[in-house]
């Protein structure tokens, strides 16, 4: 009847409110993609087709073909439907109902589902979503953290020899630019000896370069690809071969072991992850992903000290050397301590603590030769003396 | 609803988004980024920028971003082949002549305002182009290389003026950029004058100067230390409240001077409301290392939606749909130079 239709339309212009829905009838504003205006339709499938009908006349205003339509936005809960058609990009059906979603997936059911079209997410409370999306989401990157290190470090061991090797020289050259290492000939013979000794013993390839930097402090390091650095600080510190040897096969075990081409590989992964993960948060979450990073590395390199002297004992022990020497250097050295602690694989990381290396030292360490002749020890202690290189910046403590 | 002349409400701008769902989207972006090494970061940004839009609402419709990923993603792999060609030239430049390589350099150097004035403005117009409400599309019309030259010059101007000069900048800036503002065929428009706002930024300004002239007094006016880090501290942070003042008075100067057809638009905050807002999402920031970011976008958002007033009346009926092309090219080249928006 022609007044009840007034009446309704009259009734619903008067509370305009899009979001209105009269029992039966689905509303909906389209926008033709022309011009800004605003139509008032009544919605509804017919067909393959949507139409639209003019509020009131019930004239057919346009007819989309359903399979075209598509949607403009994501649609999150409590928000209207906003469509297009392939047809017509510019033009706008905005549908608050969406129980229509439903009807227009009964012919096509791809409608707001998959890959990266717009997305329908009305379907679920956003609590509900947020525990199951966001938990997902958070095994995935916990995960994530947890392995991404774990395969930089083995996909680090993995690689090739030669790149190792070259990738060593370069450490090993930034690592010694300033200070300059020691190169007098009879001390680094008598190293030559003492690391060749040591290697061949154990049934090692003997081809680590081992050099002396000329430095004050007392520290040694390992770089990847058999690089080794000990400084004329620990030469002086050293009360005997024994010692110094001690030193170097700590080293050797860290070279062996492969612990500084892993710790990059492994550094690299805890980089990658907090990059990632804190790419767009603040800076103040940046430093919090610094500290975290360090302190993660800091907590691996523990174990791999404790196991780095372990070996380094098996080395000294199966060369017929003296292997008291690494446990009295940590005891005076525990004394003389004033470093703050570096982190990797030098000598001297603070991590585990220097009781802890002592007391697993004592268990291991067994009486046996002197680590080389006195002449030797002598030459190498000399190692410094012809003041071919200068040291520039004595106490640095440079490490890595 | 006022195409039908019910009273205006009061607030007709609102922004409806939840932190909650914003913070699930960039868990979810986090994820995939991991994932894809970064490069799902232009999807990511899309994404985002998706949400943020499609909550804006304005007389009952909601703003559409219609962007893609794969454009931006387009957009920055051109300007890093942009890049790479100009390095590779240089280097060419450099077989020939290093003196003029280093005067290239120079003068790339000297005329950066102006590059970052024209990336500014290239990403403003991709952004517009994506903009759409009730299907008609933004537009920002006006060359990118004289809004480069404009933002190079005005520069220049406050350089030499010791920053006396900012508050023109600031005004003229917005005038290219609000003039050559257009919803459909519909132009916004901008009447600021520097000279509205140079009192209150002299201000600042002197307060500034007053504060640096105690600072050095106080510096050898051999007082006691305690005493004198207490009154540096409260110079420094008057110094800091003035130029907070006068941020919040040149933006609130700057809406109630722009317009679009016949509507005027006011921030109605006060400096007090302001203050508060900056400082607590502050706080949120810091004392969740930056995990509240995204309830503290949504809650700024919501703020300064419910805090616009809006007067006077759009004609939809008579906007029409303009067309005008923009790609990524600009967005990707202000990513490679990180300046940041959204």
């Amino acid at each position: 009847m022609l007044w009840a239709r007034v009446w309704r339309s009259w009734l619903i212009s008067a509370r305009c409110d899009h979001r209105a829905v009269t029992a039966g009838m689905i509303h909906g504003l389209w926008y033709d993609g022309m011009s800004a205006a605003r139509t008032e339709v009544e919605v509804r499938v017919v067909g393959r087709q949507l139409a639209l009908l003019a509020i009131g006349t019930g004239y057919t205003l346009h007819s989309l073909p359903i399979e075209q339509l598509r949607l403009a936005d994501d649609v999150y809960p409590g928000q209207p439907l906003r469509l297009y058609s392939l047809k017509q990009p510019d033009a706008r059906l905005v549908v608050a109902d969406h129980s229509l979603l439903a009807a227009l997936r009964k012919v096509h059911p791809g409608l707001g589902r998959g890959g990266f079209r717009r997305k329908y997410l009305g379907g679920m409370s956003l609590g509900r979503r947020f525990v199951l999306v966001g938990g997902f989401t958070l095994v995935c990157l916990v995960g994530l953290a947890a392995s991404v290190p774990y395969l930089g470090e083995e996909a680090a061991a993995a690689m090739p020899a030669q790149w190792e090797r070259a990738m060593g020289e370069k450490i090993a050259a930034h690592i010694t630019r300033d200070t300059g290492t020691c190169t007098d000939e009879p001390g680094t013979e008598a190293l030559a000896r003492l690391v060749s000794h040591l290697a061949v013993r154990n049934g090692y390839d003997p081809d680590f370069v081992v050099q002396v930097m000329d430095a004050a402090m007392v520290n040694a390091f390992a770089a990847p690809g058999g690089q080794i650095m000990l400084t004329r600080g620990l030469l002086r510190d050293a009360e005997n071969a024994e010692e110094v040897a001690a030193v170097l096969a700590h080293e050797i075990a860290h070279s062996i072991l492969q612990h500084p081409t892993r710790a990059m590989g492994r550094a690299l992964g805890y980089r990658l992850v907090f990059a990632t993960l804190l790419g767009d948060a603040s800076s103040v979450a940046g430093m919090a992903g610094q500290a975290g990073e360090t302190l993660l590395n800091r907590s691996h390199s523990r174990e791999a000290e404790l196991e780095a002297d372990r070996i380094a004992l098996e080395i000294l022990n199966n060369a017929g050397v003296d292997s008291r020497g690494l446990a009295t250097f940590f005891e005076r050295r525990q004394k003389a301590r004033l470093f703050s602690g570096p982190r990797g694989s030098d000598i001297l990381s603070t991590h585990p603590s220097f009781p802890a290396r002592v007391a697993q030292a004592q268990v291991y360490q067994r009486e046996g030769m002197a680590a080389m002749a006195l002449a030797d020890w002598q030459a190498l202690q000399g190692i410094c003396n012809n003041g071919k290189t200068t040291s520039t910046e004595e106490g640095k403590h440079d490490h890595e | 609803m006022n195409d039908h002349g019910n009273p205006t409400p009061a607030r007709r701008l609102a922004y409806l988004g939840s932190g909650m769902e914003l913070f699930l989207i960039f868990l979810v972006n986090t994820l995939l980024k991991v994932l894809t090494l970064g490069i799902y970061h232009f999807w990511a940004k899309t994404r985002v920028r998706r949400y943020l839009w499609t909550n804006t609402e304005f007389d009952g419709e909601r703003l559409e971003y219609t962007g893609t990923g794969g454009e931006l993603f387009v957009g920055f792999l051109r300007a890093l082949a942009i890049m790479v060609v100009v390095m590779l030239a240089l280097y060419a430049l450099l077989q020939v002549s290093e003196i003029l390589v280093g005067l290239v350099v120079v003068l790339a150097y000297l005329f950066s305002p102006a590059f970052i004035g024209m990336l500014i403005f290239l990403a403003q117009r991709y952004r517009y182009s994506r903009t759409r409400f009730r299907g008609i599309r933004f537009g920002l019309q006006g060359k990118a290389i004289d809004y480069g030259f404009k933002f190079f010059g005005y520069s220049l101007l406050v350089g030499l003026t010791l920053g006396i000069y900012k508050p023109y900048m600031s005004t003229q800036l917005s005038s290219y950029l609000l003039n050559n503002t257009w919803f459909g065929s519909r132009q916004a428009g901008f009447t600021g004058q520097g000279g509205d706002l140079i009192g209150r930024f002299m201000l600042a300004y002197g307060l500034t100067a007053a504060g640096m002239i105690i600072g050095v007094i106080l510096l050898f006016s051999g007082l006691e230390p305690a005493l004198m880090i207490v009154l540096t501290v409260a110079i420094t942070l008057g110094v800091m409240l003035a130029w907070y003042w006068y941020s919040v008075e040149e933006m609130r100067y700057v809406v109630s001077h722009t317009s679009l057809g016949d509507m005027r638009f006011a921030l109605q905050a006060s400096h007090g409301q302001m203050f508060m807002l900056s400082f607590t999402n502050l706080l949120l920031i810091v004392l969740t290392l930056g995990l509240a970011y995204a309830w503290v976008t949504v809650r700024t958002l919501r703020f300064m939606a419910s805090h616009m007033a809006v007067s006077g009346e759009l004609d939809y009926a008579v906007i029409l749909q303009t067309q005008e092309q923009s790609d990524a090219l600009g967005e990707g080249m202000a990513e490679l130079a990180d300046i940041g928006a959204l």
